[in-house]
Protein backbone atom coordinates (compact mmCIF):
# COMPACT_ATOMS: atom_id res chain seq x y z
CA UNK A 1 0.00 0.00 0.00
CA UNK A 2 2.66 2.45 1.07
CA UNK A 3 4.90 1.57 -1.87
CA UNK A 4 1.91 2.00 -4.20
CA UNK A 5 1.33 5.56 -3.06
CA UNK A 6 4.95 6.57 -3.27
CA UNK A 7 5.03 5.00 -6.74
CA UNK A 8 2.39 7.41 -8.02
CA UNK A 9 4.22 10.23 -6.28
CA UNK A 10 7.39 9.18 -8.05
CA UNK A 11 5.49 8.94 -11.32
CA UNK A 12 4.28 12.48 -10.96
CA UNK A 13 7.83 13.68 -10.40
CA UNK A 14 9.29 12.10 -13.55
CA UNK A 15 7.76 14.43 -16.15
CA UNK A 16 8.50 17.77 -14.43
CA UNK A 17 12.02 16.69 -13.41
CA UNK A 18 12.68 15.64 -17.01
CA UNK A 19 11.37 19.03 -18.12
CA UNK A 20 13.63 20.88 -15.70
CA UNK A 21 16.61 18.80 -16.88
CA UNK A 22 15.90 19.69 -20.51
CA UNK A 23 15.70 23.36 -19.51
CA UNK A 24 19.04 23.11 -17.69
CA UNK A 25 20.75 21.24 -20.55
CA UNK A 26 19.50 23.78 -23.09
CA UNK A 27 20.67 26.59 -20.82
CA UNK A 28 24.14 25.07 -20.42
CA UNK A 29 24.65 24.30 -24.11
CA UNK A 30 22.83 27.29 -25.62
CA UNK A 31 25.91 28.29 -27.61
CA UNK A 32 26.07 24.92 -29.38
CA UNK A 33 22.33 24.28 -29.66
CA UNK A 34 21.28 27.64 -31.08
CA UNK A 35 21.56 27.63 -34.89
CA UNK A 36 22.37 31.36 -34.97
CA UNK A 37 23.60 34.19 -32.78
CA UNK A 38 20.36 35.50 -31.20
CA UNK A 39 21.45 39.12 -31.68
CA UNK A 40 22.43 38.74 -35.32
CA UNK A 41 20.22 39.58 -38.28
CA UNK A 42 20.24 36.33 -40.28
CA UNK A 43 17.20 36.54 -42.53
CA UNK A 44 14.23 38.60 -43.59
CA UNK A 45 12.12 40.20 -40.86
CA UNK A 46 8.80 38.78 -39.62
CA UNK A 47 8.94 35.48 -41.51
CA UNK A 48 6.76 32.66 -40.15
CA UNK A 49 8.11 29.27 -39.06
CA UNK A 50 10.14 27.57 -41.80
CA UNK A 51 12.79 24.86 -42.05
CA UNK A 52 15.62 27.36 -41.77
CA UNK A 53 13.88 29.23 -38.92
CA UNK A 54 11.65 26.67 -37.12
CA UNK A 55 10.08 29.36 -34.90
CA UNK A 56 10.21 32.19 -37.45
CA UNK A 57 12.09 35.48 -37.32
CA UNK A 58 11.45 38.74 -35.46
CA UNK A 59 10.99 42.27 -36.76
CA UNK A 60 14.55 42.83 -37.93
CA UNK A 61 15.19 39.25 -39.02
CA UNK A 62 16.81 37.61 -35.98
CA UNK A 63 16.21 33.87 -35.55
CA UNK A 64 13.53 33.33 -32.90
CA UNK A 65 14.55 29.77 -32.05
CA UNK A 66 18.05 30.94 -31.16
CA UNK A 67 16.43 33.64 -29.04
CA UNK A 68 14.28 31.15 -27.17
CA UNK A 69 17.27 28.85 -26.59
CA UNK A 70 19.39 31.67 -25.22
CA UNK A 71 16.39 32.87 -23.20
CA UNK A 72 16.45 29.51 -21.41
CA UNK A 73 19.94 30.37 -20.17
CA UNK A 74 18.95 33.84 -18.93
CA UNK A 75 15.90 32.50 -17.07
CA UNK A 76 17.86 29.62 -15.56
CA UNK A 77 20.59 31.94 -14.31
CA UNK A 78 18.04 34.31 -12.77
CA UNK A 79 15.93 31.58 -11.15
CA UNK A 80 18.98 29.79 -9.71
CA UNK A 81 20.50 33.06 -8.51
CA UNK A 82 17.30 34.19 -6.83
CA UNK A 83 16.88 30.71 -5.34
CA UNK A 84 20.27 30.86 -3.65
CA UNK A 85 19.63 34.29 -2.13
CA UNK A 86 16.12 33.36 -1.01
CA UNK A 87 17.23 30.06 0.53
CA UNK A 88 20.05 31.66 2.55
CA UNK A 89 18.01 34.64 3.80
CA UNK A 90 14.79 32.70 4.43
CA UNK A 91 16.48 29.85 6.34
CA UNK A 92 18.56 32.26 8.39
CA UNK A 93 15.56 34.36 9.38
CA UNK A 94 13.02 31.55 9.61
CA UNK A 95 15.18 29.25 11.76
CA UNK A 96 16.36 32.09 14.02
CA UNK A 97 12.85 33.43 14.45
CA UNK A 98 11.30 30.06 15.15
CA UNK A 99 14.05 28.71 17.39
CA UNK A 100 14.75 31.78 19.53
CA UNK A 101 11.19 33.15 19.69
CA UNK A 102 10.46 36.19 21.86
CA UNK A 103 11.47 39.69 20.80
CA UNK A 104 13.74 38.50 17.97
CA UNK A 105 10.83 36.55 16.52
CA UNK A 106 8.49 39.55 16.83
CA UNK A 107 10.88 41.96 15.10
CA UNK A 108 11.81 39.57 12.28
CA UNK A 109 8.20 38.70 11.58
CA UNK A 110 7.10 42.37 11.44
CA UNK A 111 9.93 43.04 8.96
CA UNK A 112 8.86 40.09 6.81
CA UNK A 113 5.26 41.35 6.88
CA UNK A 114 6.35 44.74 5.55
CA UNK A 115 8.07 42.96 2.65
CA UNK A 116 4.95 40.90 1.98
CA UNK A 117 2.59 43.87 1.77
CA UNK A 118 4.57 45.91 -0.77
CA UNK A 119 3.69 44.48 -4.16
CA UNK A 120 6.97 42.99 -5.44
CA UNK A 121 6.31 43.87 -9.04
CA UNK A 122 6.18 47.61 -8.29
CA UNK A 123 9.15 47.48 -5.94
CA UNK A 124 11.11 45.77 -8.71
CA UNK A 125 10.07 48.41 -11.26
CA UNK A 126 11.38 51.18 -8.98
CA UNK A 127 14.58 49.31 -8.16
CA UNK A 128 15.33 48.55 -11.81
CA UNK A 129 14.51 52.09 -12.93
CA UNK A 130 16.98 53.56 -10.44
CA UNK A 131 19.67 50.90 -10.14
CA UNK A 132 19.73 49.49 -13.66
CA UNK A 133 18.59 46.20 -15.12
CA UNK A 134 21.68 43.98 -15.35
CA UNK A 135 21.07 40.28 -14.69
CA UNK A 136 23.13 40.53 -11.48
CA UNK A 137 21.05 43.44 -10.20
CA UNK A 138 17.84 41.71 -11.19
CA UNK A 139 18.86 38.65 -9.16
CA UNK A 140 19.61 40.76 -6.08
CA UNK A 141 16.39 42.78 -6.42
CA UNK A 142 14.17 39.72 -6.90
CA UNK A 143 16.03 37.77 -4.21
CA UNK A 144 15.77 40.49 -1.58
CA UNK A 145 12.04 40.98 -2.22
CA UNK A 146 11.06 37.29 -2.38
CA UNK A 147 12.25 35.68 0.86
CA UNK A 148 9.48 36.68 3.27
CA UNK A 149 6.91 33.99 2.48
CA UNK A 150 9.44 31.18 2.68
CA UNK A 151 10.88 32.57 5.93
CA UNK A 152 7.41 32.45 7.48
CA UNK A 153 6.87 28.86 6.37
CA UNK A 154 10.24 27.83 7.83
CA UNK A 155 9.49 29.67 11.08
CA UNK A 156 6.12 27.93 11.43
CA UNK A 157 7.69 24.51 10.78
CA UNK A 158 10.53 25.24 13.23
CA UNK A 159 8.02 26.23 15.91
CA UNK A 160 6.13 22.96 15.55
CA UNK A 161 9.31 20.85 15.58
CA UNK A 162 10.99 22.73 18.43
CA UNK A 163 8.52 21.44 21.01
CA UNK A 164 8.81 17.80 19.95
CA UNK A 165 10.23 15.18 22.30
CA UNK A 166 13.18 14.24 20.08
CA UNK A 167 14.48 17.81 20.07
CA UNK A 168 14.10 17.86 23.84
CA UNK A 169 15.92 14.54 24.03
CA UNK A 170 18.77 15.81 21.85
CA UNK A 171 19.19 18.84 24.08
CA UNK A 172 19.10 16.66 27.20
CA UNK A 173 21.98 14.70 25.74
CA UNK A 174 23.96 17.92 25.51
CA UNK A 175 23.41 18.89 21.89
CA UNK A 176 24.27 22.57 21.41
CA UNK A 177 22.00 25.12 19.72
CA UNK A 178 23.65 24.98 16.29
CA UNK A 179 23.91 21.21 16.38
CA UNK A 180 20.24 20.90 17.35
CA UNK A 181 19.23 23.22 14.54
CA UNK A 182 21.25 21.44 11.87
CA UNK A 183 20.81 17.84 13.01
CA UNK A 184 17.28 17.81 14.39
CA UNK A 185 15.30 20.78 13.09
CA UNK A 186 16.60 21.43 9.58
CA UNK A 187 15.88 17.92 8.22
CA UNK A 188 12.28 18.19 9.41
CA UNK A 189 11.78 21.66 8.02
CA UNK A 190 13.13 20.77 4.56
CA UNK A 191 10.17 18.87 3.00
CA UNK A 192 7.52 21.58 3.47
CA UNK A 193 9.88 24.41 2.66
CA UNK A 194 11.10 22.80 -0.56
CA UNK A 195 7.49 22.51 -1.75
CA UNK A 196 7.01 26.20 -1.06
CA UNK A 197 10.35 27.08 -2.66
CA UNK A 198 9.38 25.47 -5.97
CA UNK A 199 6.12 27.44 -6.11
CA UNK A 200 8.03 30.58 -5.18
CA UNK A 201 10.55 30.04 -7.98
CA UNK A 202 7.81 29.63 -10.57
CA UNK A 203 6.43 32.98 -9.42
CA UNK A 204 9.90 34.55 -9.65
CA UNK A 205 10.18 33.25 -13.22
CA UNK A 206 6.82 34.80 -14.13
CA UNK A 207 7.70 38.05 -12.37
CA UNK A 208 11.00 38.36 -14.22
CA UNK A 209 9.19 37.61 -17.49
CA UNK A 210 6.63 40.36 -16.84
CA UNK A 211 9.38 42.87 -16.05
CA UNK A 212 11.24 41.95 -19.23
CA UNK A 213 7.98 42.11 -21.18
CA UNK A 214 7.44 45.76 -20.26
CA UNK A 215 11.02 46.51 -21.28
CA UNK A 216 12.89 46.25 -17.97
CA UNK A 217 15.34 43.46 -18.80
CA UNK A 218 19.10 43.33 -19.17
CA UNK A 219 19.80 44.78 -22.63
CA UNK A 220 22.88 42.54 -22.86
CA UNK A 221 21.07 39.21 -22.74
CA UNK A 222 18.02 37.79 -24.50
CA UNK A 223 15.17 36.66 -22.28
CA UNK A 224 11.79 35.07 -22.98
CA UNK A 225 9.90 38.02 -21.56
CA UNK A 226 11.88 40.45 -23.70
CA UNK A 227 11.14 38.45 -26.85
CA UNK A 228 7.42 38.37 -26.08
CA UNK A 229 7.42 42.08 -25.28
CA UNK A 230 9.15 43.02 -28.50
CA UNK A 231 6.38 41.29 -30.45
CA UNK A 232 3.61 43.46 -29.04
CA UNK A 233 3.72 46.17 -31.71
CA UNK A 234 3.24 43.77 -34.63
CA UNK A 235 1.15 41.07 -33.02
CA UNK A 236 -1.35 41.34 -35.85
CA UNK A 237 1.11 40.22 -38.51
CA UNK A 238 3.48 37.95 -36.57
CA UNK A 239 1.76 35.74 -33.97
CA UNK A 240 4.77 33.42 -33.64
CA UNK A 241 7.00 35.99 -31.95
CA UNK A 242 4.44 36.22 -29.12
CA UNK A 243 3.46 32.56 -28.99
CA UNK A 244 6.73 30.64 -28.62
CA UNK A 245 8.62 32.62 -25.92
CA UNK A 246 5.43 32.68 -23.82
CA UNK A 247 5.01 28.94 -24.31
CA UNK A 248 8.58 28.40 -23.07
CA UNK A 249 7.81 30.41 -19.91
CA UNK A 250 4.57 28.48 -19.39
CA UNK A 251 6.33 25.10 -19.67
CA UNK A 252 9.19 26.11 -17.37
CA UNK A 253 6.81 27.50 -14.73
CA UNK A 254 4.64 24.39 -15.06
CA UNK A 255 7.65 22.11 -14.39
CA UNK A 256 8.56 24.08 -11.26
CA UNK A 257 5.02 24.04 -9.83
CA UNK A 258 4.53 20.37 -10.72
CA UNK A 259 7.69 19.36 -8.86
CA UNK A 260 6.36 21.33 -5.89
CA UNK A 261 2.91 19.74 -6.13
CA UNK A 262 4.33 16.23 -6.40
CA UNK A 263 6.66 16.76 -3.43
CA UNK A 264 3.83 18.22 -1.39
CA UNK A 265 1.37 15.41 -1.97
CA UNK A 266 0.41 13.70 1.26
CA UNK A 267 2.48 10.60 1.73
CA UNK B 1 -16.31 42.83 16.86
CA UNK B 2 -15.56 46.55 17.15
CA UNK B 3 -12.24 45.70 18.77
CA UNK B 4 -11.29 43.53 15.81
CA UNK B 5 -12.31 46.26 13.37
CA UNK B 6 -10.41 48.94 15.28
CA UNK B 7 -7.27 46.84 15.57
CA UNK B 8 -7.38 46.07 11.87
CA UNK B 9 -7.88 49.77 11.04
CA UNK B 10 -4.94 50.73 13.24
CA UNK B 11 -2.68 48.34 11.30
CA UNK B 12 -3.17 50.43 8.17
CA UNK B 13 -1.02 53.30 9.47
CA UNK B 14 2.28 51.42 9.98
CA UNK B 15 1.75 49.52 6.72
CA UNK B 16 1.35 52.69 4.66
CA UNK B 17 4.27 54.31 6.49
CA UNK B 18 6.41 51.23 5.83
CA UNK B 19 5.60 51.20 2.13
CA UNK B 20 6.39 54.92 1.80
CA UNK B 21 9.63 54.48 3.68
CA UNK B 22 10.83 51.54 1.58
CA UNK B 23 10.07 53.17 -1.79
CA UNK B 24 11.29 56.62 -0.73
CA UNK B 25 14.61 55.37 0.62
CA UNK B 26 15.10 53.08 -2.39
CA UNK B 27 14.57 55.92 -4.84
CA UNK B 28 16.89 58.29 -3.01
CA UNK B 29 19.63 55.72 -2.44
CA UNK B 30 19.95 55.25 -6.17
CA UNK B 31 23.19 56.27 -7.85
CA UNK B 32 23.12 59.32 -10.10
CA UNK B 33 21.88 62.84 -9.45
CA UNK B 34 18.25 63.24 -10.61
CA UNK B 35 18.96 66.83 -11.62
CA UNK B 36 21.81 65.80 -13.91
CA UNK B 37 19.74 62.96 -15.34
CA UNK B 38 16.95 65.44 -16.10
CA UNK B 39 19.27 67.77 -17.97
CA UNK B 40 20.92 64.69 -19.52
CA UNK B 41 24.25 66.14 -18.35
CA UNK B 42 23.89 69.32 -20.39
CA UNK B 43 23.35 71.88 -17.63
CA UNK B 44 25.94 73.89 -15.72
CA UNK B 45 26.52 74.01 -11.97
CA UNK B 46 24.34 77.10 -11.53
CA UNK B 47 21.38 75.38 -13.17
CA UNK B 48 21.87 72.25 -11.11
CA UNK B 49 21.89 74.11 -7.81
CA UNK B 50 18.84 76.11 -8.91
CA UNK B 51 16.95 72.91 -9.73
CA UNK B 52 18.11 71.24 -6.50
CA UNK B 53 16.80 74.17 -4.48
CA UNK B 54 13.56 74.25 -6.48
CA UNK B 55 12.77 70.60 -5.73
CA UNK B 56 14.40 70.86 -2.27
CA UNK B 57 16.85 68.09 -3.18
CA UNK B 58 19.63 69.94 -1.29
CA UNK B 59 18.06 69.16 2.07
CA UNK B 60 19.02 66.12 4.20
CA UNK B 61 17.15 62.91 3.29
CA UNK B 62 15.19 62.81 6.56
CA UNK B 63 13.95 66.36 6.06
CA UNK B 64 12.93 65.47 2.51
CA UNK B 65 11.08 62.41 3.76
CA UNK B 66 9.26 64.46 6.42
CA UNK B 67 8.27 67.12 3.87
CA UNK B 68 7.07 64.43 1.48
CA UNK B 69 4.99 62.64 4.13
CA UNK B 70 3.32 65.82 5.41
CA UNK B 71 2.59 66.91 1.84
CA UNK B 72 1.08 63.52 1.00
CA UNK B 73 -1.18 63.77 4.04
CA UNK B 74 -2.40 67.12 2.71
CA UNK B 75 -3.12 65.48 -0.66
CA UNK B 76 -0.11 67.06 -2.37
CA UNK B 77 1.99 64.52 -4.26
CA UNK B 78 4.41 67.10 -5.67
CA UNK B 79 5.01 68.16 -9.26
CA UNK B 80 6.51 66.26 -12.17
CA UNK B 81 10.22 66.90 -12.83
CA UNK B 82 9.53 66.70 -16.54
CA UNK B 83 6.33 68.62 -17.18
CA UNK B 84 5.96 70.64 -13.99
CA UNK B 85 2.36 69.40 -13.76
CA UNK B 86 1.00 68.47 -10.32
CA UNK B 87 1.30 64.68 -9.92
CA UNK B 88 -2.20 64.51 -8.50
CA UNK B 89 -3.58 65.97 -11.71
CA UNK B 90 -1.70 63.42 -13.81
CA UNK B 91 -3.07 60.54 -11.76
CA UNK B 92 -6.75 61.46 -11.39
CA UNK B 93 -7.82 60.97 -15.03
CA UNK B 94 -6.19 57.51 -15.03
CA UNK B 95 -6.86 56.07 -11.59
CA UNK B 96 -10.52 55.32 -12.37
CA UNK B 97 -9.64 53.05 -15.29
CA UNK B 98 -7.13 51.05 -13.25
CA UNK B 99 -9.52 50.68 -10.31
CA UNK B 100 -12.35 49.66 -12.67
CA UNK B 101 -10.18 46.97 -14.24
CA UNK B 102 -8.76 45.67 -10.95
CA UNK B 103 -11.97 45.66 -8.92
CA UNK B 104 -14.18 44.25 -11.65
CA UNK B 105 -11.75 41.40 -12.16
CA UNK B 106 -11.62 40.71 -8.42
CA UNK B 107 -15.42 40.62 -8.22
CA UNK B 108 -15.79 38.43 -11.32
CA UNK B 109 -13.09 36.01 -10.20
CA UNK B 110 -14.61 35.73 -6.71
CA UNK B 111 -18.03 34.90 -8.12
CA UNK B 112 -16.80 32.53 -10.81
CA UNK B 113 -14.03 31.00 -8.67
CA UNK B 114 -16.20 30.21 -5.65
CA UNK B 115 -19.05 28.89 -7.81
CA UNK B 116 -16.68 26.65 -9.80
CA UNK B 117 -15.05 25.49 -6.56
CA UNK B 118 -18.39 24.41 -5.08
CA UNK B 119 -19.40 22.64 -8.29
CA UNK B 120 -16.04 20.86 -8.41
CA UNK B 121 -16.42 19.83 -4.77
CA UNK B 122 -19.85 18.35 -5.50
CA UNK B 123 -18.33 16.36 -8.34
CA UNK B 124 -15.15 15.46 -6.42
CA UNK B 125 -13.06 12.99 -8.40
CA UNK B 126 -15.27 13.26 -11.50
CA UNK B 127 -14.48 14.83 -14.86
CA UNK B 128 -15.43 18.43 -14.04
CA UNK B 129 -13.44 18.38 -10.81
CA UNK B 130 -10.32 17.15 -12.56
CA UNK B 131 -10.82 19.66 -15.37
CA UNK B 132 -10.98 22.57 -12.91
CA UNK B 133 -7.81 21.32 -11.21
CA UNK B 134 -5.90 20.91 -14.50
CA UNK B 135 -6.95 24.30 -15.81
CA UNK B 136 -6.00 26.03 -12.56
CA UNK B 137 -2.52 24.45 -12.63
CA UNK B 138 -2.08 25.63 -16.23
CA UNK B 139 -3.30 29.19 -15.68
CA UNK B 140 -1.15 29.59 -12.57
CA UNK B 141 1.91 28.85 -14.72
CA UNK B 142 0.95 31.06 -17.67
CA UNK B 143 2.42 34.56 -17.82
CA UNK B 144 -0.40 37.11 -17.86
CA UNK B 145 1.00 38.93 -20.90
CA UNK B 146 0.92 35.67 -22.83
CA UNK B 147 -2.71 34.97 -21.91
CA UNK B 148 -3.46 38.57 -22.92
CA UNK B 149 -1.71 38.22 -26.27
CA UNK B 150 -3.43 34.92 -27.04
CA UNK B 151 -6.89 36.32 -26.18
CA UNK B 152 -6.11 39.44 -28.21
CA UNK B 153 -5.01 37.38 -31.21
CA UNK B 154 -7.99 35.04 -31.14
CA UNK B 155 -10.92 37.18 -30.02
CA UNK B 156 -9.95 40.63 -31.28
CA UNK B 157 -7.69 40.17 -34.29
CA UNK B 158 -8.97 36.83 -35.76
CA UNK B 159 -12.62 36.66 -34.74
CA UNK B 160 -13.16 40.39 -34.25
CA UNK B 161 -15.70 39.81 -31.45
CA UNK B 162 -14.11 42.23 -29.01
CA UNK B 163 -12.14 45.47 -29.54
CA UNK B 164 -8.35 45.21 -29.26
CA UNK B 165 -7.60 48.61 -27.85
CA UNK B 166 -8.74 51.40 -25.53
CA UNK B 167 -11.62 51.99 -23.13
CA UNK B 168 -14.10 53.39 -25.65
CA UNK B 169 -14.44 53.08 -29.40
CA UNK B 170 -12.55 55.80 -31.28
CA UNK B 171 -14.74 58.86 -31.78
CA UNK B 172 -17.45 57.41 -29.54
CA UNK B 173 -20.05 60.12 -28.97
CA UNK B 174 -22.76 58.41 -26.95
CA UNK B 175 -23.30 59.07 -23.29
CA UNK B 176 -25.04 57.48 -20.32
CA UNK B 177 -26.07 53.86 -20.77
CA UNK B 178 -24.64 53.38 -24.28
CA UNK B 179 -21.28 54.67 -23.03
CA UNK B 180 -21.30 52.21 -20.14
CA UNK B 181 -22.07 49.39 -22.57
CA UNK B 182 -19.25 50.47 -24.85
CA UNK B 183 -16.81 50.53 -21.91
CA UNK B 184 -17.97 47.10 -20.72
CA UNK B 185 -17.47 45.74 -24.23
CA UNK B 186 -13.88 47.04 -24.15
CA UNK B 187 -13.42 45.70 -20.62
CA UNK B 188 -14.22 42.06 -21.44
CA UNK B 189 -10.79 40.96 -22.72
CA UNK B 190 -8.52 42.77 -20.21
CA UNK B 191 -10.79 41.65 -17.38
CA UNK B 192 -10.77 38.04 -18.63
CA UNK B 193 -6.97 37.89 -18.55
CA UNK B 194 -6.89 38.81 -14.87
CA UNK B 195 -10.02 36.85 -13.92
CA UNK B 196 -8.90 33.59 -15.59
CA UNK B 197 -5.86 33.37 -13.31
CA UNK B 198 -7.49 34.58 -10.11
CA UNK B 199 -10.70 32.58 -10.44
CA UNK B 200 -8.92 29.29 -11.05
CA UNK B 201 -6.79 29.80 -7.93
CA UNK B 202 -9.90 30.57 -5.90
CA UNK B 203 -11.81 27.63 -7.41
CA UNK B 204 -9.06 25.23 -6.34
CA UNK B 205 -9.01 26.62 -2.79
CA UNK B 206 -12.78 26.64 -2.42
CA UNK B 207 -12.97 23.09 -3.74
CA UNK B 208 -10.43 21.81 -1.17
CA UNK B 209 -12.12 23.71 1.66
CA UNK B 210 -15.62 22.44 0.87
CA UNK B 211 -14.45 18.83 0.38
CA UNK B 212 -12.67 18.96 3.77
CA UNK B 213 -15.80 20.33 5.42
CA UNK B 214 -18.10 17.68 3.96
CA UNK B 215 -16.69 14.96 6.23
CA UNK B 216 -17.18 17.03 9.40
CA UNK B 217 -19.73 16.25 12.11
CA UNK B 218 -21.71 19.46 11.71
CA UNK B 219 -22.45 18.52 8.11
CA UNK B 220 -23.73 15.12 9.20
CA UNK B 221 -25.91 16.88 11.76
CA UNK B 222 -27.25 19.30 9.16
CA UNK B 223 -28.10 16.38 6.88
CA UNK B 224 -29.70 14.48 9.75
CA UNK B 225 -31.93 17.49 10.39
CA UNK B 226 -33.26 16.91 6.89
CA UNK B 227 -31.85 20.03 5.20
CA UNK B 228 -31.66 19.92 1.44
CA UNK B 229 -28.23 19.11 0.02
CA UNK B 230 -28.07 22.61 -1.50
CA UNK B 231 -28.62 24.24 1.91
CA UNK B 232 -26.13 21.90 3.56
CA UNK B 233 -23.44 22.93 1.11
CA UNK B 234 -24.11 26.66 0.87
CA UNK B 235 -25.05 27.43 4.46
CA UNK B 236 -22.84 24.98 6.28
CA UNK B 237 -19.91 23.68 4.25
CA UNK B 238 -19.19 26.77 2.12
CA UNK B 239 -19.61 29.13 5.03
CA UNK B 240 -16.95 27.32 7.03
CA UNK B 241 -14.71 26.98 3.97
CA UNK B 242 -14.82 30.66 3.01
CA UNK B 243 -12.51 32.42 5.53
CA UNK B 244 -9.23 31.00 4.13
CA UNK B 245 -10.44 31.79 0.60
CA UNK B 246 -11.08 35.40 1.60
CA UNK B 247 -7.61 35.62 3.15
CA UNK B 248 -6.12 34.51 -0.13
CA UNK B 249 -8.17 37.04 -2.10
CA UNK B 250 -6.83 39.78 0.16
CA UNK B 251 -3.28 38.54 -0.32
CA UNK B 252 -3.62 38.50 -4.09
CA UNK B 253 -4.79 42.08 -4.52
CA UNK B 254 -1.22 43.24 -5.11
CA UNK B 255 -0.90 40.52 -7.74
CA UNK B 256 -4.06 41.75 -9.48
CA UNK B 257 -2.74 45.31 -9.64
CA UNK B 258 0.63 44.12 -11.00
CA UNK B 259 -1.21 42.10 -13.63
CA UNK B 260 -3.39 45.12 -14.42
CA UNK B 261 -0.32 47.20 -15.31
CA UNK B 262 0.85 44.65 -17.87
CA UNK B 263 -2.65 44.09 -19.25
CA UNK B 264 -3.20 47.85 -19.60
CA UNK B 265 -0.13 48.12 -21.79
CA UNK B 266 -1.28 45.32 -24.06
CA UNK B 267 -4.89 46.47 -24.46
CA UNK B 268 -4.17 50.20 -24.49
CA UNK B 269 -6.33 50.53 -21.37
CA UNK B 270 -5.88 54.16 -20.25
CA UNK B 271 -4.91 53.45 -16.63
CA UNK B 272 -1.83 54.00 -14.49
CA UNK B 273 0.29 51.36 -16.26
CA UNK B 274 1.57 53.67 -18.97
CA UNK B 275 2.32 56.37 -16.40
CA UNK B 276 4.37 53.97 -14.24
CA UNK B 277 6.37 52.87 -17.22
CA UNK B 278 7.08 56.32 -18.65
CA UNK B 279 7.94 57.84 -15.28
CA UNK B 280 10.28 54.97 -14.39
CA UNK B 281 12.05 55.25 -17.74
CA UNK B 282 12.53 59.01 -17.41
CA UNK B 283 13.25 58.79 -13.65
CA UNK B 284 10.49 61.27 -12.93
CA UNK B 285 10.59 60.48 -9.20
CA UNK B 286 7.59 62.50 -7.95
CA UNK B 287 5.30 60.90 -10.53
CA UNK B 288 6.60 57.38 -9.92
CA UNK B 289 6.38 57.75 -6.12
CA UNK B 290 2.90 59.25 -6.45
CA UNK B 291 1.57 56.40 -8.58
CA UNK B 292 3.13 53.82 -6.27
CA UNK B 293 1.59 55.50 -3.21
CA UNK B 294 -1.84 55.44 -4.86
CA UNK B 295 -1.52 51.78 -5.84
CA UNK B 296 -0.14 50.80 -2.43
CA UNK B 297 -3.07 52.67 -0.89
CA UNK B 298 -5.53 50.78 -3.08
CA UNK B 299 -3.90 47.46 -2.17
CA UNK B 300 -3.97 48.26 1.55
CA UNK B 301 -7.61 49.40 1.47
CA UNK B 302 -8.71 46.31 -0.49
CA UNK B 303 -6.80 44.12 1.96
CA UNK B 304 -8.61 45.89 4.75
CA UNK B 305 -12.01 45.37 3.12
CA UNK B 306 -11.43 41.63 2.66
CA UNK B 307 -10.28 41.31 6.26
CA UNK B 308 -13.32 43.23 7.49
CA UNK B 309 -15.59 40.94 5.48
CA UNK B 310 -14.51 38.25 7.96
CA UNK B 311 -16.95 39.90 10.33
CA UNK B 312 -19.75 38.96 7.96
CA UNK B 313 -18.73 35.40 7.16
CA UNK B 314 -17.05 34.17 10.33
CA UNK B 315 -19.17 34.37 13.49
CA UNK B 316 -16.14 33.60 15.68
CA UNK B 317 -14.59 36.95 14.71
CA UNK B 318 -17.86 38.75 15.36
CA UNK B 319 -18.01 37.52 18.94
CA UNK B 320 -14.49 38.54 19.84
Amino acid sequence: MISQISDTRFGKLIAPIAGLSVWLIVALSANWLAPFDPFLVVGEGLRGPSIRHPLGTDLIGRDLMSGVIHGARTSAVIVLGVASIVVVVAFLIGLTSGFLGGVVDDVLMRVSEAFQVVPRFFLAIVAIAYFGSGVDKLIVILGLTSWSGLARVIRAETLSVRESTYVEAAQLFGSGTLRTIFREILPNVLPTSSVYLMLLLSRVLLLEASLAFIGLSDPGSISWGYLAGSSQAYLRSAWWVALFPGLAILLAALCLTSVGDALGERK
Amino acid sequence: MSRYVLRRLAQVVPTVLGITLITFVLVHLAPGDPVEVLASGNGDEGYYSFMRAKYRLDEPLLVQLWTYLTNVLRGDLGTSYLTGEPVFKMITPRIGSTLLLAFSSIIVSMTVGIALGVIAALRAGKFLDRAVLRVSVLTAAAPSFWVAQVLLLVFALRLGIFPSDGRNSPGFEGSGFTRVLDTLWHLVLPLSVLAIQESSTLARLTRTGVVDQMSEDHIRLARAKGLSEFKVIIQHALRRALPPVVTVIGGRVGHVFSGAVVVELIFGWPGLGQLILSSSQSRDTPVLLGVLMIIAGAVVVTNLLTDLSYVLIDPRVRLR
